[in-house]
This record gives structure tokens, sequence and C-alpha cells, in this order.
């Protein structure tokens, strides 16, 4: 006992770093059927101990239900923390609370299932089972695409209705379809054929316009028209890495707002500390929430979108977009709220990442493009502004193929002056 | 796996990998080794693997041929003949590494065996050696490929001498003492690396890709100093982690960095970075080209001849030639000009180490040369060039980076790392090196395994 004693005093920091390697691995055997149920290890290249550093990163413990049935009360922000920390699940919008709605998107994404289910059981209880029903109704059979269907309830709050200004074409019948003018077209770009399908949604995909609520048409639109770059004095831009090149080199209007982190996506924008910064030069640092309640803005760019690129699939970018948008709506009922597309990435790129390449992207901007309504959300796509006749980044605007370089950032700013909407 | 840096290695081959050389006995630990060392060669380079076989047995069979008992009488024609093999294994091995670095520069870049420039140079090393009568006993086949192809520096060296590595004792020993010391160096390597090198290494990637013509003078400084401490904090880590690694096998700790950014004066840096290669091209090029004893033309020609070949050891592109053809100029002044003021002023030397290692630092980086005379035009705007977009760029950067910065710099000074060493076997360090490994595999864990951690935008 003595000469065990005498030897592991010998080896202080083996014996520390085995130790502290068992207990790490018994915490992630502890968590196997909970919190680390949906990790993969495998075992010939890592630890089992892995999960639990994989969980720590995504706030995820060994008691951290996957199917998180802990949430009892205000479910919507939990919701979608949770969501977002996982970066896995899916936002279950109301109307799409019942099950057999959301078998549509599940098709692609299995691990939504519980989920959106669970979402549904937590919210909205007493309207719950008519709902269901009237989608059973409504839908016999499950469509290709997570189509919102009419809201049989009350629209909670009634929508701002706009003044019509010159700018604005007025029809006689509701639109139903965006004409040219209004939006930018969504730039193609080559497929090059190493897209994962992991990412993307399968083809046949199709994105309904709403003809309720929010994203609806109504019987006038807007045009785009240039402006000067005053326009931008009541903008904020809410976007990753390429909007905090472009707050920096985007020469814009010494008033107009950003609010931008790396990595950002459609998943984190509501969760994460962000940096808030005017053209001015302050900066500091708060949530998107905290900012569009203490300020009003006149339009809304938000640029995301490379980030959720490595995050399956399409169907589910497009829902979170929507939740998005609804929520920034909600809290600035009188912005112009653009969808800025995603730029492409280069030749280089898009022709050998499986992730990061054009097929996705314009994959993903065309579901965006979707969300448009032509009287107070527009889609944008600046990358006819950078892009060759195959739709990849020019080479000598970037040099990791993602970025633009501080130089060019004037491009896209141009572009912008050139596509507003003034209403 | 061949990155030491990586889940796979550090919870998967080295404890295995270890637990069986442990108890493997003496004699026998030197196969065990080989064996190992191929397989976590081959597990990354894939057939690559078989350059290092055919390189290993070629030069195992000619210095066994070659090696005689030092200082006995030679016939004229055994001279020759020692001469001749010694000749032409040394070309061989010479011919193989140029012949692969072509292959890789007009070719493809991943046809180039990791580590080919590290086991070649051990391999003339160990021939030239045989020649030189250094080596007092003959080196089995075991050792000699135990020697070639051990894996903790396969890859990036240290150049260990095979006399170095103590391969005459029948079979080698592993204390605990060497063992637990080991491991220390490994963590600190390993934390360097990955808290240290690889952080602040992600500003120069920010510069590019805001693109050179557009930063301002104080970030174009800011980042060479990152790119050099990434660079050293990097490869120092490397070599404490390689060197640990040696230790729990029951090797002596060979040292590779003796803090560069201490030093005084030019040269003076280059006896404390990358010790194991400058002693490589001391012993095997500059001396036996005459060193600096036939008269200072041809000490300042011997001197270029080093620095072009230590420029085209590190690559093949025309920066990398630049590079050393800038450092042997600087040398070559410093030793002819500067010597009487480094030696009278203190810390003049030091300050020519800060103010011009980095400038040469950023020669080596950027490989494009175009791209090169940009970033020195906004290193130095007086040249002119482009115009700065933001010129408080800096701020914002600083506002990220300084932390880093100041570890850095802390670094660079001697005590702070001799303090570290000197306590490691105090409760507190244990602790501290604890949290380091931890962190650390934290780090790796999260940005390698997930391609979308580690790509962000």
């Amino acid at each position: 006992m003595d000469n065990l004693k005498k030897i592991l005093m010998k080896i202080p920091l083996l014996l520390t770093l085995v130790l502290t390697s068992l207990v790490l691995s018994l915490v992630a055997y502890a968590g196997k059927d909970r919190g680390y149920r949906d990790y993969e290890v495998d075992p010939a290249q890592e630890p089992f101990l892995s999960v639990v550093l994989t969980g720590l990163h995504d706030h995820v413990y060994p008691w951290t239900d996957p199917d998180r049935k802990t949430e009892k009360e205000d479910p919507a922000p939990e919701a979608e923390a949770e969501a977002e920390e996982k970066g896995e699940e899916k936002e279950g919008r109301e109307e799409t609370a019942s099950p057999e709605g959301e078998g549509t998107s599940e098709n692609a994404e299995p691990s939504g299932e519980e989920t959106s289910a669970e979402e549904g059981e937590t919210e909205e209880k007493p309207s719950e089972g008519q709902e269901g029903q009237g989608e059973e109704t409504g839908e016999p059979e499950p469509s290709e695409e997570p189509e919102p269907e009419p809201e049989p309830e009350p629209e909670p709050e009634k929508p701002w209705e706009p003044t019509i200004g010159s700018h604005a074409v007025i029809l006689q019948n509701q639109l139903t379809a965006i004409p040219d003018g209004v939006c930018s077209p969504v730039v193609g770009a080559k497929d090059y054929g190493v897209a994962n399908s992991r990412y993307r949604s399968p083809e046949d995909t199709v994105y309904n316009t709403d003809t309720e609520g929010l994203f609806a048409m109504r019987n006038f639109y807007y045009l785009q028209s240039s402006v000067d770059s005053s326009y931008f004095s009541d903008a904020l831009f809410i976007g990753d890495s390429r909007t905090g090149g472009f707050s920096i080199y985007g020469n814009m209007n010494e008033n107009c707002s950003f609010i931008y982190k790396e990595s950002l996506s459609v998943y984190t924008v509501f969760s994460e500390m962000l940096t808030y910064r005017k053209s001015n030069g302050t900066s500091y640092s708060n949530t998107l929430e905290e900012i569009l309640t203490t300020n009003t803005f006149d339009k809304i760019y938000i640029c995301l979108g490379v980030n959720e690129l490595g995050i399956p699939d399409t169907i589910r970018y497009y829902e979170r977009y929507r939740t998005v948008l609804e929520r920034i709506h909600e809290m600035q009922p009188d912005a112009i709220l653009y969808i800025q597309g995603i730029m492409h990435v280069s030749e280089k790129k898009s022709s050998t990442d499986d992730t990061y390449n054009n097929t996705i992207i314009v994959e993903r901007n065309k579901a965006a493009a979707t969300l448009a309504n032509g009287w107070n959300i527009f889609y944008i796509d600046m990358n006819s502004a950078v892009c060759d006749d195959n739709g990849n980044l020019l080479p000598e605007l970037s040099s990791d193929g993602v970025h633009l370089y501080g130089s060019q950032y004037g491009k896209w700013n141009d572009f912008l002056k050139e596509h507003a909407i003034v209403r | 796996m061949v990155l030491f840096s990586s889940m796979e290695f550090i919870f998967r081959f080295l404890p295995v990998f270890m637990i069986v050389y442990w108890i493997t006995p003496s004699r026998y630990k030197s196969a065990v080794l080989f064996g190992g060392s191929i397989l976590f060669y081959a597990s990354g380079e894939g057939l690559l693997v078989l350059v290092l076989l055919f390189t290993t047995l070629a030069n195992y069979l000619v210095g066994a041929v070659n090696w005689d008992k030092p200082g006995r009488r030679r016939s004229k024609g055994l001279k020759a003949q020692r001469r001749q093999y010694a000749l032409a294994v040394v070309g061989l091995d010479v011919a193989i590494l140029v012949g692969f670095k072509l292959l890789a520069a007009f070719v493809r870049p991943s046809l180039l065996p990791i580590g080919i420039s590290f086991y070649i140079f051990k391999m003339i090393s160990f021939q030239m050696d045989i020649y030189w009568d250094r080596l007092e006993e003959q080196p089995g086949f075991m050792d000699t490929a135990a020697y070639f192809t051990m894996f903790p520096q396969l890859t990036q060296g240290p150049i260990m001498r095979f006399q170095e590595g103590r391969f005459y004792q029948e079979g080698r020993r592993v204390t605990l003492r060497q063992v637990e010391s080991g491991l220390v160096y490994f963590v600190m390597g390993l934390g360097m690396k990955v808290l240290l090198a690889d952080r602040i290494g992600l500003l120069w990637n920010d510069i590019s890709r805001v693109g050179y013509d557009s930063i301002s003078t104080p970030l174009a400084w800011m980042g060479a100093f990152a790119y050099s401490f990434q660079l050293y904090f990097d490869f120092w880590g490397y070599s404490l982690m390689a060197g640990g690694l040696g230790m729990m096998l029951g090797f002596r700790f060979i040292e590779n960095f003796d803090h560069p950014y201490a030093a005084n004066g030019i040269a003076d840096f280059y006896r404390r970075w990358h010790k194991t290669l400058g002693a490589w091209f001391r012993d095997y090029i500059y001396i036996p080209l005459g060193g600096s004893r036939e008269g200072a033309l041809s000490t300042m020609g011997n001197l270029m001849i080093v620095w072009l070949l230590t420029g085209f050891w590190h690559g093949s592109s025309l920066n990398f030639i630049l590079w050393g053809l800038v450092l042997g100029v600087l040398i070559v002044i410093e030793k002819f000009v500067f010597r009487w003021f480094i030696d009278h002023i203190p810390f003049l030397g030091t300050i020519f180490v800060w103010i011009l290692i980095p400038l040469t630092w950023v020669i080596f980086a950027i490989t494009d040369l175009k791209a090169l005379v940009l970033y020195f035009t906004r290193l130095f705007p007086f040249f002119g060039g482009a115009v700065t977009v933001y010129s408080w760029d800096f701020v914002d950067y600083l506002k990220d980076y300084w932390p880093l910065f100041a570890a850095s710099v802390l670094l660079c000074v001697p005590s702070t790392f001799n303090l570290i060493v000197n306590f490691r076997k105090s409760r507190a360090a244990i602790i501290v090196l604890t949290v380091v490994f931890w962190i650390s595999v934290y780090f790796i864990n999260n940005s390698a395994a997930n391609t979308f951690m580690y790509f962000k935008f």
C-alpha cells in the first residue's frame, strides 16, 4: 500500500489526468440516455468523454432533457433558446403544432418530431385539439412543403396598415405573385455537384405563398428605386461576420446601425450577445431583443444564412427564417424588412466544398425569397454585383472565397442604394 | 492522426501505445517504437509510408556496411569505399528530398510526405556521423529504424542525432519520473499551441480576409506580430510536446527552442530558434564548407549558402528563398558591421530582434510576391500604396486580442517559462496544468470534430 502511494506520488499529473478522464467518462455514461442521447461518438477516433465537451459547448448536460419535457410556462422563448443551443431542433410554429402538420417536414428531419409535438403540447393548450382536426380535414395528405395553413384563430394583433404613397402600385385584387422590380431576382449559380444532400431539401419542395397573415401579399406593392446614403440613417443591419465587415468597411451613413456576430445564424440571432455598432464607431454588446425594444428603425436588413449551410436542411432554414421575421416585425411593426440573399462563395470553394457551395446557397435563397410580400418584406440579392456569369464570387474580391475584401464592401453599399424601397 | 493535438492521438493512440511500450521488455522497446511509429504515420499518410520505409531500409543497410570501429587503421581502398558509399547514400537522400519537394511544388502539394524534410535530415546526419567515426558501436536495425521513424519527431522534428538517443544501452528503461516530466512538457506544449498559437493566429486570418490593401499601418504591424507569435508558440509548443513524448519513451529531452525572443541579435536568435535545425546546418553544411576559418569573404559566402538552403528547406516557393536570403544578408551585416554595437549597447540586439524578425516572418508567411509587396507598403506607408479604408481598425482588433498579445509577450521573457518549469511539481502547478489540459482538449474537441464550429463566418 505504501509502495503504491509512493509510486502514485511520483506521477501526480498523470494521476490527475487519468482520474479526471474517468470522472468525465462517468458523466458521459450518466447522461448517455438523456442529455447526450443524440450525440454520436466514433469510439475508434475519440473517447466517450468527448460528448461531455461537445455538450458543454452546446449547453447540454447529462441532465438536459433531449425531449425538453421540462418546459411548462412561456414556451416560446424557452423553446427558442433550446433550439439554438442544440442547433438541431426545429421551431414548431403554432400553425404546424399538430403531429400531422409537422409530418411534412419531418421526413427530412426526424429529430424534430418529438420536439415540435412537445411544443405543441405546451403551447396553446386549449386550441390544440381543434387545430389538429382542422388541419386533418384541410390537408388530408402530407404535402412536400411546410405549407403554412390558414389560421383558424384570430390574429393576435392588427397588422400595420401602410400609407400608400407615390411609389406604390395599387391593384384591384390581391396579388398572387410578386411582379418584377419589387424584389431582386434570386441569382443562380453553376452546380458543381458537390453539395451534400443532407443540407438540402427534396427537389420537389414548393414554398407556397401565404394568403393571410404577415407573409401574404396584398393588393398593392412597392417598386425598388435608387436612394442616397441618408436613406440608411434609420436602418439596422442584422447579420454575421459579413455584416460585421460591412459595418467597418461599408462606408455607410454615419447614423446607420449594425448588430452582428461571427457565426450568427437564424437559430441564434435572438439568443446571443451581439455587437451593436453605429457607423460613427461607437459599439457595445447587446441582444437583438433589447436593441429592437429600445430603438425604432425604419428599415431592417437581415443578412444571415452562411453559418446555417451546414445545418440540415433548407425547409428548416425557411421555417426558422419565418419565425425570425415574425418576431422582428412584432417588435418593429413599421419597419421595412429586407431579406438579403446569402452572398455566393468563390468557384474554388463552391466546386470543392460539400457544405459551403453555391448550390445550397441558391436553394436557401430561393426558399427565403418566397417570404417576401411586396409591401413590407422584400428580398434583395446583391450577388449580381459581385459574381461572375456562373454565379461564383469573383476571386479578386475575396481572399477566403467567403468574405469580401475590406476595399470591396462599397459594391454592397452601392447595390443597396440602387435597390431600395421607398414608401 | 499525424497531429498531436487531436482527440484520436491524445485519447486513443497515445495511451494504448504507451501502455504497450511500457510493459514491453527493454530490449524489444525499439521494435515496438518502430512498429507503433509506422502505424502512426500510415494512419495519416497512407501509402507515403513506403517512402519512409524505403529510405529507412536503404540508410540502415549502407550505414551497417559503412560503420567501422572508430580510430581503426584503414586501408586506402577501404577509405575510398567508405567515402563512395557515404556520398552515394547522402546523394540518394538529397535526391529523394528534392524530388518530392519539386513534385509537391509543380504537381500536387499532397504528394509531399509529411515530415520528409525532418527524417531525411536525420538520415543524412546518421550517415555522416558514421563516416566521421562518431558512432562508437554498430547500430542495430531496430534501433536505427526506431531512430528514423520515432513518432514524436517524425512530422516536425526535433532533429535528434543518433548518439543523443543513447541507443547503445541494452534496451531502454523508462522511469516514472521521466513519464511525469514528459507529460508536464506535453501539456505545456499542448496549451501553448491550442490556447495561444491557434487563437492569436486568427488575427492573421482576419487580416487576409480584410485584404492587405485596406488595413491600417498599426494593424499591419499587429498582424506581423500576431503571425510571429503564432509561429513561435505553435512550433515551440510542438517541440515541447515532442520532447515530452520522447521523455515518456525514455529518451532525454531534446531542446529545440531557447527563448529566441530574448536573443541579442539576429544570429543569436537563430542559435536559439529551432536549435536542432540550426545545429544540423552548422555541422553538416557550414563547417564542412570551411565555416568561418578561411577569411571574411569565404565566411560570408558560406553563411549565404547555408541561409539559401535553409530557405529552400522550408518551402520551394520564391518567398522562402527570399526569406533565407534576407536573413543571410542580415546576419552577415550584423556579423561584420553591427557586432561591436550589439556587444556594447545593452538591449540593442534584442531590439533588432523584435523589429526585424517579425518583418522576416511576413516574408515567410506571404507566398504571393505581389501581396507581399503590398503588405510592406502597409507596414511602411510612406512608400505609398493603397488607402486605408478604416484607420481605427486596429482598435477593434486590439479589444479582442490584447490578452493574447499580453500572454505572448510574457512568455517571451525567459524567467516566466523557467518559473513554471521550476514549480512544475507543486500542487498549484498540477492544478493549472490539469485545467490547461482540459481547456485545450475542449477546444480541440469542438473545433476539429465539428467542422461547422471550425468554419465560422
